[in-house]
C-alpha cells in the first residue's frame, strides 16, 4: 500500500513535470506560429485546405455529439428537477451547463479527439518521415508552411464548432426536455431567456473555446512534430497528445472559471 | 559451430552423429514430407475443432475491408472469450487500470471541484442556500458524472493505446505472423483487452469518483464554508442513480475496448495508418460512450421514474 | 509441391495478372524481378494470407483459394515464413519469439526450450533468448525470424527477403543456412530476394516476375538463355533497356 502509494505519486510528480515542459513546447509552438504569420509567410493555400479538412471535416462529429450531450444534460437533471417539480427551470439549468461548462469543455474534448489527434497523425508522420527536414532542406521555413496555417485552423474550428455545438445542444435539450420531461419548447425558451442567463455566460463559453482552441492547436502540434520511431511512434504521439490535451482543457477549464469570477 | 557447418554439405546425412539439430523425432530422407496424404489431411482437419476457427476479423484485407465491421469484430471477440488466457487479461488489467489511475483522479478532482464551485456561485445568485449542494452534488456524481466523465477519459486513453498497439502490430505484419502460427489474435490479443477493460473500468470510475468527493468537499468548504459533515450528505442517493451509474461504467467498459480494437485492427498500411487508427478510436469510443451514456440514462430514468 | 495456376489477383489496380509457377519438392526455388512485380504478395497468397480474385494455388495437394478456415488453417501447419519486415513480436524476447510456434502445438515446456535453444544456435545466435527484438540489428533480428520460421520443420518454406540490408558475408551466411534447411529437412523454399548474384548460386531454380506476370522459370542457366530483354537486362543490372 505503500510502494502504491509512493509510486502514484513519483507518477503524478512525474506527470507534473511533463506537464509543465509541454506547456512550454506549446507556448513555443505558439509564438513561431505568430511570428511567420508577421513575417507574412502563413501560407494561404495551406490555411485554406487545413480549415476544409479540419474544420469542414469535424461538423458531423460536431453535430452528431452535441444533440446528444444535450440530450445528456436533461437526463442528467431530471431526477433532481422532477424531485422539486422545477421542471420550468430546466430551460435554465440546460442553458447554464452547456453554456458555461459543458458545451465548450465537451466540444473542446471532441475536437482534441477528432481534429488534434488528426492533426498530430499527420504531422507525426511528415516528421518519421524527415519530411520536414526536407522541407528545410528546401529553404522552406515550416513554421509558416506547417504550423501557423494549421494553428490559425483548429482555433477557428474550435471556436465556430463551439458556438455550433451550443445552439445544437440546446435544440438537443428542448428536445429531449419534451421527451423525457413533457418540458414544452415555449417553457424552455422562456426558461433559457428568463433574465438569469445572460449573454455574460454565452461570453464565457467562447472565451473558454477560444482557450481550449489554443491548447488543442499548440499541444497537438508540438506532439506530432515530437514523434519519434516510424508507424508505431505516430501512434504513441496521438496517444499522448490527446491525454495531455485532455488534461490542459480541464485545467483551463478551472482557470478561465476561477478567474471570471470577477463578474 | 564451425564444425557443424563444415558437416552440414548438401545431401548430408547426419548419420555421423554431428548434425544434432534434428532431433529423434525428425525422420531422415524428405519423401514423407512430399505430399500431405489424404489421410494425413483428413485426420489433421477433424482434429481441428469447429470451435476452434473462428473468422478472423485482422486478416480481412484491403479490398475486403469493406465488409469488415464492427459486428464482426465484436462477434470475434465474444467467441474468443473462452480460450483466452486469464493471464493475459491480468495483465492488461494491470495496464489499463494502474496507468490511468492517476491521471483519471486528476481530471476528475478537477472537474468536480469546478463543478461545486459553479454551484455554489450559482446557489449564491438565486437563494443563498447552499445546505442542497452536497447531497446534489453526491447524487450527480453517483448516477452520472464519475461514470460518464471516466469512460470519456478512457475513451481517449485506453482507446489511443490499444488502437495505437494492434495497429502497429498489424502494419508491421505480426498479426499475420501469429495467423501463420494458428494464432487468433483476436483471442491472444483482443479478447484480453476487452476482458480487462470491462472489469476494471467500474473500479476505476468507483475510485476516481471518490477522488472528485473529495475535492468537491474541499472547494465546498473553502469557497462556501460548507462544512464537510453537512456536504457528505448522501440522501438524495437513490437506488436507481447506484443502478444508472453503473450500469453506465459497465456499459462504457464494453463498448471502449471494441471499437479501439476495430480500429486498431484494421489500420491502413502507410506511415499515417497508425496514427489515423489511433484518431478513429479516440474519436469512435468517444462517441460510444456520449451516445451510451445518453441512452442508458433515458431509458433508465423512464423505467425508474426518475424518483 | 507448390503448384500456382493463373493467378489473378487486383486491388485498385491489376498487381497479379496470371501467374503460373510451379515449385519442385526439396528444391530451392528464387523468385526475383523488379520492384512491384507482385513478388511478396504472391508469397502472402501463397500463405493463405491474402485471398486471390482467380486462379488456384494447391499446397501439398490440396488446394488453398477458397478454402475454408479450417483447411487454411491445416495447410499453414505446413509452412514457415519469413516476412519483409521480419515481424518479431515486439512484445515479447527473442527466445520467446522462437518458441511461439512451437508453444501453439502444445509441446512441452523443456522440449521447446531445448529445440529453441539448437534453433538460434543454428543461425548464429546461441544464447540470445533473453534479448529484445528492438535491441538488434537488422541482420539478427532477420535470423531470428529464420530461426521462428523453420523450428516447427515444415515442408514449405517460404522467405521475403532474407538478407536485406545485410553485409555481404552475413548474406553468404544466411543463403548458406537456406541450403542446410533445404537439405537437412528436405524442405521446399521460396525466396524472393533482390541480391541476385549471391541468390542465382544457391537457387536450384529460377522464376523472374515482371509486372504480374512470371517471365520464366528454370535453371539459371535456362533463364539467362531465354532471351527475354527484360530478363537479361535485370539479371545483369543494366541501366538501359526496356525496364
Amino acid at each position: 500500500m505503500v510502494r502504491f502509494s509512493g509510486r502514484l505519486l513519483v507518477g503524478l510528480g512525474q506527470g507534473l513535470v511533463g506537464l509543465v515542459g509541454a506547456i512550454g513546447t506549446q507556448a513555443m509552438v505558439l509564438s513561431s506560429a505568430i511570428q511567420a504569420t508577421l513575417r507574412g509567410e502563413c501560407d494561404l493555400s495551406e490555411l485554406r485546405s487545413a480549415l476544409v479538412r479540419l474544420g469542414l471535416g469535424s461538423i458531423p462529429v460536431i453535430v452528431s455529439t452535441a444533440v446528444f450531450v444535450g440530450g445528456l444534460m436533461v437526463v442528467q437533471s431530471a431526477p433532481l428537477l422532477s424531485r422539486f417539480g422545477a421542471e420550468s427551470y430546466l430551460g435554465w439549468g440546460a442553458g447554464f451547463g452547456i453554456l458555461r461548462e459543458v458545451g465548450p469543455v465537451l466540444t473542446g474534448l471532441m475536437i482534441s479527439g477528432r481534429v488534434g489527434s488528426n492533426n498530430t497523425a499527420e504531422l507525426g508522420t511528415l516528421t518519421v518521415t524527415e519530411q520536414v527536414d526536407g522541407l528545410r532542406a528546401l529553404a522552406i521555413d515550416p513554421a509558416g508552411y506547417l504550423v501557423a496555417p494549421r494553428v490559425w485552423a483548429i482555433i477557428v474550428t474550435t471556436v465556430v464548432g463551439t458556438v455550433v455545438s451550443m445552439v445544437v445542444a440546446l435544440l438537443g435539450a428542448a428536445a429531449a426536455g419534451l421527451f423525457l420531461l413533457h418540458v414544452h419548447p415555449a417553457t424552455f425558451y422562456n426558461g433559457l431567456t428568463s433574465g438569469m442567463l445572460s449573454w455574460m455566460d454565452a461570453l464565457h463559453g467562447l472565451a473558454k473555446a477560444l482557450a481550449f482552441g489554443i491548447v488543442i492547436a499548440t499541444s497537438s502540434t508540438a506532439f506530432g512534430l515530437g514523434a519519434k520511431g516510424g508507424p508505431p511512434g505516430v501512434g504513441r504521439a496521438v496517444g499522448a497528445g490527446v491525454v495531455s490535451t485532455a488534461v490542459l482543457i480541464f485545467a483551463m477549464d478551472a482557470l478561465v472559471s476561477i478567474t471570471s469570477r470577477v463578474e | 559451430m564451425t564444425s557443424r557447418r563444415s558437416s552440414g554439405g548438401p545431401g548430408g546425412t547426419s548419420a555421423g552423429g554431428s548434425g544434432s539439430s534434428l532431433g529423434p523425432d525428425e525422420p531422415e530422407g524428405a519423401s514423407s514430407r512430399r505430399s500431405l496424404r489424404g489421410s494425413d489431411f483428413a485426420l489433421a482437419l477433424s482434429t481441428v475443432q469447429d470451435g476452434d476457427v473462428q473468422p478472423m476479423p485482422g486478416f480481412v484485407l484491403p479490398h475486403d475491408e469493406s465488409r469488415a465491421s464492427l459486428m464482426v469484430t465484436v462477434r470475434a471477440t465474444l467467441s474468443a472469450l473462452s480460450h483466452t488466457e486469464g493471464s493475459a487479461v491480468v495483465a492488461q488489467a494491470y495496464e489499463i487500470g494502474v496507468r490511468s489511475l492517476p491521471f483519471l483522479c486528476l481530471v476528475l478532482a478537477f472537474v468536480g471541484g469546478i463543478i461545486v464551485y459553479q454551484a455554489g456561485i450559482q446557489a449564491m445568485r438565486i437563494v443563498p442556500d447552499t445546505s442542497g449542494i452536497g447531497p446534489g452534488y453526491i447524487e450527480l456524481l453517483v448516477r452520472d458524472l464519475a461514470a460518464n466523465l471516466t469512460g470519456l477519459m478512457l475513451a481517449t486513453r485506453v482507446g489511443a493505446s490499444i488502437a495505437a498497439e494492434l495497429g502497429s502490430m498489424k502494419v508491421t505484419d505480426q498479426l499475420d505472423a501469429m495467423r501463420l502460427c494458428q494464432t487468433d489474435p483476436v483471442a491472444h490479443l483482443v479478447a484480453p483487452r476487452f476482458l480487462a477493460c470491462f472489469l476494471v473500468t467500474p473500479i476505476v470510475t468507483i475510485i476516481a469518483g471518490a477522488c472528485a468527493l473529495a475535492s468537491g468537499t474541499a472547494v465546498g468548504a473553502v469557497a462556501f464554508d460548507i462544512r464537510p459533515q453537512n456536504f457528505l450528505d448522501p440522501r438524495f442517493v437513490t437506488v436507481g442513480a447506484v443502478v444508472t451509474g453503473m450500469a453506465k461504467s459497465v456499459a462504457f467498459g464494453l463498448a471502449i475496448p471494441l471499437v479501439s480494437a476495430h480500429a486498431g485492427l484494421y489500420t491502413r498500411i502507410g506511415s499515417q495508418g497508425v496514427g489515423d487508427a489511433t484518431t478513429r478510436a479516440v474519436v469512435g469510443s468517444s462517441i460510444a460512450v456520449i451516445v451510451l451514456g445518453f441512452f442508458i440514462g433515458a431509458i433508465l430514468h423512464v423505467l425508474l421514474g426518475g424518483a | 509441391m507448390i503448384s500456382i495456376d493463373r493467378v489473378y489477383k487486383s486491388f485498385e489496380s491489376p498487381v497479379l495478372r496470371g501467374v503460373t509457377l510451379n515449385a519442385r519438392p526439396g528444391r530451392l526455388l528464387g523468385l526475383v524481378g523488379p520492384p512491384g512485380a507482385g513478388k511478396t504478395l504472391l508469397l502472402r497468397a501463397v500463405a493463405g494470407l491474402t485471398e486471390v480474385d482467380a486462379g488456384r494455388i494447391k499446397i501439398l495437394g490440396h488446394e488453398m483459394v477458397q478454402s475454408s478456415d479450417k483447411t487454411k488453417r491445416v495447410l499453414q501447419s505446413s509452412i514457415g515464413m519469413l516476412f519483409q519486415n521480419v515481424a518479431l513480436f515486439d512484445f515479447m524476447t527473442v527466445g520467446q519469439n522462437v518458441a511461439f510456434p512451437l508453444q501453439r502445438r502444445g509441446e512441452a515446456p523443456s522440449e521447446v526450450r531445448e529445440r529453441v535453444r539448437r534453433e538460434l544456435e543454428e543461425v548464429g545466435l546461441a544464447g540470445f533468448e533473453e534479448r529484445h527484438p528492438s535491441w538488434l540489428s537488422g541482420g539478427q533480428r532477420r535470423r531470428v525470424g529464420i530461426a521462428r520460421a523453420a523450428i516447427t520443420r515444415p515442408p514449405i518454406l517460404l522467405y521475403d527477403e532474407p538478407a536485406a540490408g545485410l553485409d555481404p558475408v552475413t548474406t553468404s551466411r544466411t543463403f548458406a543456412l537456406l541450403q542446410k534447411q533445404r537439405d537437412r529437412l528436405g524442405s521446399t523454399l521460396i525466396v524472393i530476394s533482390s541480391d541476385i548474384d549471391r541468390l542465382l548460386p544457391v537457387t536450384d531454380e529460377v522464376a523472374v516476375m515482371h509486372e504480374g506476370r512470371i517471365l520464366a522459370q528454370g535453371t539459371e542457366a535456362e533463364v539467362r538463355a531465354w532471351g527475354d530483354p527484360v530478363i537479361d537486362q535485370f539479371l545483369e543490372g543494366r541501366i538501359d533497356g526496356p525496364l
